[in-house]
């Protein structure tokens, strides 16, 4: 799951994967802004076809975070 | 292509695609002059009260009229149009926002007809696909500012830019078509032209319909031809005289009816048409057709057809819209079937004639007629070898026998074909033995190539040797068929001309006319004599 999202991260923020930290916060690189940020929930979305709420949404600040936030929606 | 896009809600995804830069959200202070094109993409703001909208929309177009003289005239400007997104409808009776909006669309149109490089690209074509999917998703506008739903982005980017697409003309020119099972349900050699299935009811309503769509693209510039595995008359006679037939004849620019494989076929109407075949889409019901066409002629657009007749309406502004999309029609677009189709009925030729007279007419006819001589002798005695089915008489002769019937003063001659396609050559032989004492003549061999048949010149060519033996003071002629097995189309040529048959045998007849009027040739002709004498 961790590697899915960073996977994921890569191809929104237009990086490779390896300059994805495993600690990467949510504004501790440029890239992931909030322009980013929605980007990435729009693609997390298609991806493991869910919807976010607004509150998960701001909550998806870290790739534990989101990974979290993945399984309990896919329960 | 650097877009900068004025705008007043969150709309990057919708142009990720692009190379972009976006404006403050409804601000107009700065125009980024480093850009080559600007798009206007301005929405209604989601809100209850109807004076606030009304009031926006008047704002938004203040704005856009500060906006476009700052903008240098050479650069491209795309305004999408105002929609209603969502709305309260408060009092059923409040018509008040579409009368706004519609009369700001209007004024968009206005602008651009006062402003060339000012491009209107209709937003509703979009919400109107698209009703399948939530057009809002009302968390991303309350986290993001964003009205369109983003699940709705690459859908977007596609749509968008075929409409630039066609805003730089950029659009395909030729719509091949199938007949059976694609302009018309069944199978014309089977079904006949009462039985295949347009108009009335269903399917025959929805391939009615299908043909009205496909008429309107050609109206609108787009270059029609036909290519379909039937028998051309069948097909000519359908076109005319089926009463549902809505794409007739004249409609199609070009085509080929015939047996041949399809490949063949569409780079031959490419040819016709000089036209690439990258312009060129191709409809088929066939799978195994489109298959062919897609591997043998891969520039050619072959898009997949639908099951369904009920279907043709989606699948034909699909076909459209991604081929053959454009912004505005030029008077040459309007024109271009009509000069495309002149150039091809030069190629084919295939006018229609009121009668058969007004067609020899129409041929031009030239007919010369050659006394034999050291040039043309070679090629009247390989007439006589070889020239089976109109040979009244089948005398082989060799270059020394014609030397022979000239040398002793009988009459050879020959006669050259031309018509408005060409010159055909010698094509016609007569040796006529000729008493000078007696006056008398005798038609030894009178003979035609099979590629001027039919059109009158052998009854022509009759009439200019019975004239001429008249200028040598000859009173009666006499002649003979000869029957063989491939002669048989010429066993009554000369009752049909007006010879008395004064005798005959199972495998002759004979003939015999007195000579004293001149006989007349058809006006179709005009007859040259060269004489070396």
């Amino acid at each position: 799951m961790n590697d899915e999202i960073k996977q994921v991260m890569a191809e929104v923020f237009a990086l490779q994967t390896t300059d994805i930290a495993d600690d990467i916060k949510m504004g501790s690189i440029i890239k992931w802004d909030s322009l980013n940020h929605l980007n990435l929930v729009i693609t997390l979305q298609e991806k493991y076809n869910i919807s976010f709420e607004p509150e998960e949404m701001s909550e998806m600040t870290s790739i534990a975070k989101i990974a979290q936030i993945i399984l309990t929606k896919q329960k | 292509m650097k877009y900068f896009i004025f705008r007043n809600y969150t709309i990057e995804n919708l142009f990720s695609s692009f190379e972009t830069t976006f404006s403050g959200y409804g601000e107009i202070t700065t125009v980024d002059d480093q850009a080559d094109a600007y798009i206007w993409f301005y929405m209604l703001p989601l809100k209850a009260d109807p004076d606030t909208i009304i009031a926006e929309l008047h704002d938004f177009y203040q704005k856009l009229e500060l906006t476009v003289p700052r903008i240098a005239e050479h650069k491209r400007i795309i305004i999408l149009t105002i929609e209603k997104l969502f709305y309260y409808q408060w009092q059923n009776s409040d018509h008040r926002l579409n009368n706004e909006i519609a009369i700001f669309n209007h004024n968009l149109s206005l602008l651009a007809e006062a402003h060339h490089n000012i491009k209107i690209v209709d937003f509703s074509d979009f919400v109107t696909n698209n009703s399948d999917k939530a057009l809002i998703d009302w968390k991303f506008y309350y986290t993001s500012q964003m009205v369109i739903n983003p699940m709705l982005g690459s859908r977007f980017q596609s749509w968008f830019k075929q409409k630039i697409k066609a805003i730089d003309s950029q659009r395909k020119k030729c719509l091949i078509l199938d007949l059976d099972n694609t302009l018309w349900g069944g199978i014309l050699g089977e079904d006949g032209i009462d039985g295949i299935k347009l108009g009335d009811n269903y399917p025959g309503l929805a391939f009615s319909d299908f043909q009205e769509n496909i008429l309107h693209a050609s109206k609108n510039g787009v270059i029609l031809a036909v290519c379909s595995k039937n028998n051309e008359e069948d097909v000519l006679e359908a076109w005319q005289k089926n009463p549902f037939m809505i794409l007739k004849k004249e409609h199609i620019a070009a085509y080929r009816i015939n047996w041949q494989d399809k490949a063949s076929n569409i780079e031959a109407l490419a040819s016709e048409l000089n036209i690439g075949l990258e312009s060129m889409v191709f409809i088929d019901d066939n799978p195994a057709e489109r298959n062919l066409i897609r591997h043998a002629l891969p520039e050619v657009t072959v898009p997949e057809f639908p099951e369904q007749p009920y279907a043709l309406p989606q699948f034909f502004k699909k076909v459209y819209s991604e081929n053959f999309q454009i912004y505005a029609l030029t008077d040459e677009d309007r024109e271009k079937t009509a000069q495309y189709k002149t150039n091809a009925s030069r190629v084919r030729h295939r006018e229609k004639f009121a009668s058969i007279e007004a067609y020899f007419a129409n041929l031009q006819m030239v007919l010369t007629i050659l006394p034999a001589d050291n040039f043309n002798i070679p090629r009247i005695a390989q007439i006589t070898q070889k020239t089976n089915q109109f040979n009244l008489t089948t005398q082989r002769y060799s270059e020394n026998d014609i030397h022979h019937f000239v040398n002793e003063g009988h009459m050879v001659l020959c006669m050259s074909v031309q018509d408005k396609f060409g010159d055909n050559g010698i094509t016609a032989v007569a040796i006529v033995e000729i008493d000078k004492n007696e006056k008398t003549a005798n038609i030894d061999s009178f003979m035609m190539s099979c590629r001027v048949l039919g059109r009158g010149v052998e009854t022509a060519f009759l009439s200019i040797i019975l004239n001429q033996l008249m200028e040598q003071q000859i009173e009666s002629v006499k002649t003979t068929y000869i029957a063989t097995a491939k002669n048989r189309q010429t066993e009554n040529f000369y009752d049909q001309f007006g010879f008395s048959l004064i005798e005959q045998s199972s495998a002759r007849k004979h003939y015999q006319s007195q000579l004293a009027q001149a006989y007349k040739v058809s006006e179709h002709f005009k007859v040259r004599r060269a004489n070396n004498e």
